[in-house]
């Protein structure tokens, strides 16, 4: 992909964190829309995101009953009011058996502190819809006369 | 996983497999890292 970068100011202000992130948030609001950050782009709301048309919106469900149904060996505990947790994230279609796609199970193990629990699966959605969003733009731009239909 | 979006399915399952509450956070991540760890093992 194609990624230029550029350094818009280099004053004796940018050594002060401070000042440096204000200049930053500047540059952030003066850019809007069309801003690019890598990792997350402060403008764009997590709707425009997560139901971007060139995308299908990540779908994210509360599993409650055991994992040995999927042959798997994780416990299924159910949330607390307080406390941290250790989570797994598994992509339903992997976990099917007739699954010819990936040929084994595909997850995510992460932990969290249970006030950021529900908080956490809305930024896994977000990241998640954002990541596939910029595969699709570099595909559209390494392969504009290919097009690719979801199976 | 942004992959599975675009060739196989939006659909994923989430749960709480352990609880962390009374460990402090260096064990937690070094739990976290032993669950991922034996699960690249499999």
């Amino acid at each position: 992909m194609n990624v230029q970068v550029y350094a818009l100011r280099q004053v004796e202000g940018c050594v002060v964190k401070r000042a440096r992130l204000k200049i930053e948030r500047y540059f952030i609001g003066r850019a809007g829309q069309n801003l690019l950050n890598v990792a997350v782009n402060p403008i764009e709301s997590y709707n425009a995101i997560v139901h971007h048309p060139l995308i299908t919106p990540p779908h994210f469900t509360h599993y409650t009953r055991p994992w040995t149904l999927y042959d798997s060996h994780y416990t299924n505990l159910q949330p607390k009011t307080s406390g941290s947790y250790i989570y797994i994230l598994f992509n339903k279609k992997s976990l099917s058996p007739g699954n010819v796609v990936y040929g084994r199970k595909r997850f995510y193990i992460g932990q969290t502190g249970n006030a950021w629990f529900f908080k956490r699966m809305k930024g896994h959605r977000y990241y998640m819809a954002m990541r596939a969003i910029f595969k699709m733009q570099e595909e559209k731009y390494l392969h504009p006369f290919c097009i690719r239909r979801n199976g | 996983m942004a992959k599975d979006l675009l060739y196989s399915s939006n659909q994923f399952l989430y749960s709480i497999i352990e609880y962390t509450d009374k460990l402090p956070r260096t064990q937690v991540l070094a739990r976290e890292r032993e669950l991922i760890t034996e699960a690249y093992l499999k």
